[in-house]
């Protein structure tokens, strides 16, 4: 019994920096899919809602491409990214993303998001133009457990 | 011992064809609605034409959205090779020997000629382009 309380207080102790830089793996089919049909799905705890419902408003004019959806799968998808955005997310990394924004501009990249920005300012231009990489979108090609939630590895 | 092996083999075999051959049928359905469109657009159309559907494939057009001019943009100047979006993500080949799923349901297909219509040609492809494109692609 000791042995227990022991280990949950050590899993307890040790959870907080474990949980540092991770986020909940998306859990919606319709997201992971339509989504993830042109880019990896990004968690949507990156982003506010605010950003979310902009971006969701806007699908045929989608960073240059038409990324149109039926109004049922696009209403599905919404949901799951505003019901998750950052600023009303549990997740820490989430509310950090949301907070770094402050009074600042709204962002629809979250490569504009401030704290994106900062963690990654240590990254060299050569390494973004790398034909592995192509784009900022691309966070698996460093991120390898990206899809997955899990951004520890740089 | 050998019977089951031969057996399971053919078994694998029959599968394998009859996958295909329904993935066929749906493709060939879906072709089936777009001629009848193309000849409500044009009475005297009759045939759709796998030349002109990859000339189509490789064109490069003007009235698009500027970072994708031609259907190549994203799934290369080969069908059978794998594509890229321009966020980095790999694309399945278009070409059906490669992926044999390639227009086999029709939302997915009005989908993707939706979007890709509008962000290359700047318009909705006609039935006889849709046509055409796939019917090239069936055959590569």
């Amino acid at each position: 019994m000791r042995y227990l309380i022991m280990l949950a207080i050590m899993a307890s102790t040790a959870l907080p920096a474990w949980a540092d830089e991770r986020l909940p793996p998306i859990k919606n089919e319709m997201v992971s899919k339509e989504c993830g049909a042109c880019h990896m799905a990004f968690q949507p705890q990156f982003l506010p809602q605010e950003s979310w419902r902009k971006i969701m408003d806007t699908l045929p004019s989608h960073f240059g491409e038409d990324a149109s959806l039926p109004e049922a799968p696009r209403r599905e998808v919404a949901d799951y990214l505003l019901t998750n955005a950052g600023d009303v997310s549990q997740s820490r990394e989430g509310q950090k993303f949301a907070k770094s924004i402050g009074n600042g501009p709204l962002p629809l990249r979250i490569t504009e998001v401030p704290r994106w920005v900062r963690e990654h300012r240590e990254v060299r231009a050569k390494a973004w133009s790398d034909p592995r990489v192509r784009s900022k979108a691309n966070c698996q090609a460093c991120h390898r457990g990206a899809a997955f939630g899990l951004y520890d590895d740089d | 011992m050998k019977i089951l092996t031969v057996t399971a083999a053919l078994a694998a075999t029959v599968a394998f064809y009859a996958v295909s051959a329904m993935a066929d049928t749906r493709r060939d359905a879906i072709l089936v609605e777009f001629l009848s469109q193309a000849k409500q657009e044009d009475p005297s159309f009759t045939a759709f034409s796998a030349e002109r559907g990859k000339a189509f494939f490789h064109a490069k057009q003007t009235g698009g959205k500027p970072d994708t001019q031609s259907c190549t943009t994203c799934h290369t100047e080969t069908p059978q090779a794998k594509g890229r979006t321009r966020a980095g993500k790999e694309i399945d080949p278009i070409a059906v020997s490669s992926t044999p799923t390639r227009f086999t349901d029709p939302e997915e297909v009005a989908k993707w000629f939706g979007r890709n219509c509008n962000s290359v040609l700047g318009r909705e492809c006609t039935a006889v382009e849709k046509g055409d494109f796939i019917t090239f692609m069936t055959g590569q």
